[in-house]
């Protein structure tokens, strides 16, 4: 059990404390991981201690307590997610992977997820959302953020966020309904 | 000591904004989106695990894991971290973009006038002649010209004529007669017909009240006399 979050933790981390680092982490690396693996990077979990290797070298930079810390490390992902897509988008097309024929695979906490998705078409219903209404959807839902955080993370409005929001899962459910009458 | 983070997610007044409140299988997907959010922590290794460990400082471990550190560097990429500290602004974008679309315009004009002045090499046809053999066997004669040599400077010709015969004057023809003048014919008074006088107290006015013309002294036809003065 991860110990609780608070300002003073954030504060002993400042000054290198080993405890409040691996306290932040434990409360923390599970939603940047999944957020990271609902985005559908290639190595979430490599991706999601990069994220955290940056925000303890910027420690001194967070301002606004707790919540300012988990705005400041989604807003790190974030960037992280559209490095990712970039230089996915630039790198030659891979073929793609079958774990089911590799021996040497064994069920991680990101396959339990993905086939989370895929069990329900949710993995399709996402990826026919507007990049934008995904991105909403992902920091509200999997990351948890309110929506101020979201619309700082996002560079947007409070008020464009509950827009994306709502058209994002109206999208979501007329999706989710065209693949499970088609089954 | 502050109250510790809540997690802001309501899945009931996040399907009561879009208008969803009662669809199970909306309801089903996020909540499995949520459930995402909830995975361990993947457990840290390399230089995280050493900066964990209390091995190395943050900086060390962002440095062995290659990782830029530069504040400027990230901020640009993380949008909304510090509302108070204003981004950066590259002077000179729109300036540079312009001159560049005026340069880009430019050679593109230039390019055009250079490619209408080129002769249209590739669509000129191409002649493909078969010469059977034998057909140049002979080959053609050419003079025989000593390149060596200069060429010697032709002497002047002197060309002789035989002079024309001096062609015999002709006897001078005696000129053609001059037509003989054709006698204009007087009008002639009819002996008969004496002259009116209208005023006799009178002078005699410039414009005649009539005028006769003879009818064949020119030879146009009778004309008929008008009387002025109507």
């Amino acid at each position: 059990m991860a110990a609780i979050l608070t300002d003073d933790v954030l504060e002993q981390a400042r000054h290198g404390d080993s405890g409040a680092l691996t306290a932040i982490y434990q409360n923390l690396a599970g939603p940047v991981h999944g957020y990271l693996a609902a985005k559908g990077l290639e190595d979430p979990e490599a991706a999601a201690q990069e994220v955290f290797l940056t925000v303890f070298a910027r420690l001194a930079d967070v301002t606004g307590g707790v919540a300012g810390l988990r705005k400041f490390t989604f807003s790190i992902s974030h960037a992280r997610m559209v490095d990712a897509t970039r230089a996915r988008a630039r790198a030659p097309r891979i073929v793609e992977y079958e774990p089911a024929v590799d021996p040497r695979v064994e069920t991680s906490p990101q396959d339990e997820l993905l086939a989370q998705l895929e069990s329900g078409h949710l993995a399709q219903a996402l990826d026919s959302l507007v990049s934008d209404q995904r991105e909403c959807v992902m920091l509200r839902i999997v990351a948890g953020m309110t929506i101020d955080e979201t619309a700082d993370i996002m560079g947007k409005s409070a008020g464009s966020i509950k827009q994306l929001q709502r058209r994002g899962l109206l999208s979501l459910k007329k999706t989710l309904e065209e693949v499970d009458g088609d089954d | 000591m502050t109250e510790p983070e809540q997690n802001s997610f309501d899945l009931d007044a996040l399907l009561e904004d879009a208008g969803a409140a009662d669809d199970a299988r909306l309801r089903g997907a996020v909540e499995s989106l949520h459930a995402a959010g909830s995975l361990p922590a993947p457990r840290p290794t390399g230089a995280l695990a050493d900066l964990l460990d209390g091995r190395k400082t943050a900086a060390e471990a962002a440095s062995a894991a290659g990782i830029a550190t530069d504040a400027d560097a990230e901020a640009d990429n993380v949008l909304g971290f510090d509302p108070a500290k204003p981004r950066k602004r590259r002077g000179g974008g729109a300036v540079t973009g312009g001159m560049t679309v005026v340069a880009l315009a430019a050679a593109a004009g230039l390019a055009g006038v250079a490619a209408a002045d080129v002769a249209p090499r590739a669509a000129a046809p191409v002649v493909s002649v078969t010469v059977p053999p034998g057909e140049l066997e002979h080959e053609p004669e050419r003079p025989n010209i000593d390149a060596t040599k200069a060429p010697e400077p032709e002497p002047e010709r002197v060309v002789k004529r035989t002079p024309a015969p001096t062609p015999t004057p002709e006897p001078v023809q005696q000129p053609a007669p001059a037509p003989e003048q054709v006698p204009v014919q007087e009008p002639v008074k009819k002996p008969d017909k004496q002259e009116k006088v209208l005023n006799p107290g009178q002078p005699a006015s410039t414009m005649p009240k009539t005028v006769k013309m003879g009818s064949k002294s020119n030879g146009r036809g009778k004309k008929h006399g008008r009387t002025p003065g109507r």
